[in-house]
């Protein structure tokens, strides 16, 4: 270990999902955004063109439009796993909006970190790896 | 950074907190954004089932006291008859994907799957936590493993067995990946008197330890090499830091390919593993109008 290490982990899967029946980790989406701040009006648009389209597509997805005066746009997303991330929607356009909570419901709720790779051969070597025993034939 | 006038209020409510404890975690229904209709429709979807919503309440509701046994679909009954259920289901799955395992072997891989602390794992996993109703009188660990038993009775009664078998199938079995049946799972006590059984039954001579190669027998780090012999045919070797340690673990070797639970050798039937033959074969008891698999 070196002093600079960075925080990491395996690439893992949450509960062996996929193997019986697949879920979407993504469990809530709750977009925070203005009634009438100039910051949240696309937000507004979103929510009044394609929000109902998403949701459609996203059945296993719970989503809460929540407008409050004097807001800044943002959007919280729930997983599974119970991980909450909080993301400012600020100046992004609709369509921008929606292939950022694409992203969120494609994920895993897994916290992103830098992945070191987990790999295994049954065979590393052909000749067999060297072992204290290597050129012994075994006597009984 | 708080107004300096509230400083001693939020000390207070931190030597507080430091005596106390911190506070118990709210529910989430106790937030503005909640709709129990869409929370509900949801979780359905997300787990592919179709339950009245009464049922399923009643299933992740933890009564303060013991209903009345004439409730037929209270939550004391459906966990009742769904523990029922999922233990005979279990079983009968370990049974046919585990054929060359022994009866004290296959008991330990129920356990393991019928474990609380497994089960409430799979539950807040799937998203049960939240639309649970909980007294606060138990572990909320407990009342997690006993609702998700509750609902597949739910989705029994609704939808049938097939489907909770299904639910079972889809959840609560992958729960196996990764992990090894013997040095995991069933940490048999002595595995070379299971060993020497095997053999009785199968006819071959018992079989017998022998010390195949040593090294550094009077350092720190000593190791022992033992095989196992069957008459003249070596079964299987293993390496450990003791006779016999290095025994034990040549004897669990030899035991995972008898048992066909080596991590080589096939995986026990789920997901895309699944073949119809075996889907008839472990859905055959459930069916009441057995010529209806048939067809």
């Amino acid at each position: 270990f070196t002093g600079k290490t960075s925080a990491h982990a395996f690439l893992k899967s949450v509960l062996q999902n996929g193997v019986g029946k697949h879920v979407k980790q993504l469990k809530r989406i709750t977009l925070n955004f203005s009634e009438a701040s100039p910051s949240s009006r696309h937000v507004r648009k979103f929510v009044e063109n394609d929000l109902v389209e998403f949701a459609r597509k996203h059945p296993s997805v719970v989503v809460y439009a929540m407008p409050e005066m004097e807001q800044r746009p943002s959007v919280c997303v729930e997983y599974l796993n119970g991980r909450e991330e909080v993301a400012s929607l600020e100046k992004l356009e609709p369509d921008e909006i929606l292939q950022k909570l694409d992203t969120y419901s494609n994920r895993s709720g897994v916290e992103i970190l830098k992945i070191v790779k987990d790999i295994h051969t049954d065979h590393p070597s052909i000749q067999g790896q060297w072992h204290l025993f290597t050129n012994n034939t075994h006597n009984i | 950074m708080p107004p300096r006038w509230m400083k001693h209020y939020y000390l207070a409510l931190e030597r507080k907190e430091e005596i106390e404890g911190p506070d118990p975690p709210l529910p989430r229904s106790s937030k503005p954004n909640w709709n129990i209709t869409a929370e509900l429709t949801a979780f359905k979807n997300r787990l592919d089932i179709e339950v009245p919503n009464e049922l399923l309440v009643s299933a992740l509701t933890e009564p303060l006291f013991n209903e009345p046994s004439t409730e037929d679909t209270g939550y004391s009954k459906l966990l009742k008859d769904g523990s029922k259920f999922v233990e005979e289901f279990v079983s009968h799955y370990v049974k046919e994907a585990f054929p060359f395992l022994t009866s004290e072997g296959r008991s330990s891989i129920c356990d393991f799957l019928l474990l609380d602390s497994n089960i409430a794992y799979l539950a807040l996993n799937l998203g049960y936590n939240d639309l649970l109703q909980l007294t606060g009188l138990r572990s909320s660990e407990k009342v997690l493993a006993e609702s998700l038993v509750a609902s597949i009775e739910a989705i029994n009664l609704s939808e049938g067995p097939v489907a909770a078998a299904k639910f079972i199938l889809n959840f609560l079995v992958p729960q196996l990946v990764g992990k090894d049946i013997i040095d995991d799972i069933w940490k048999p006590s002595n595995p070379m008197a299971l060993l020497t059984e095997s053999f009785k039954i199968s006819g071959k001579p018992a079989p017998q330890a022998r010390l195949i190669q040593q090294c550094g027998v009077n350092t720190v780090t000593p190791i022992y090499y033992v095989g196992l012999f069957s008459g003249k045919d070596l079964i299987a070797k293993s390496g450990a830091e003791s006779i016999v340690l290095a025994e034990t673990d040549a004897a669990k070797l030899a035991l995972k390919h008898i048992y066909h639970v080596h991590t080589l050798s096939k995986s026990p039937p789920m997901g895309n593993l699944l073949n119809q033959d075996f889907l008839n074969k472990l859905f055959y008891p459930l069916i009441d109008n057995k010529t209806a698999l048939s067809s």
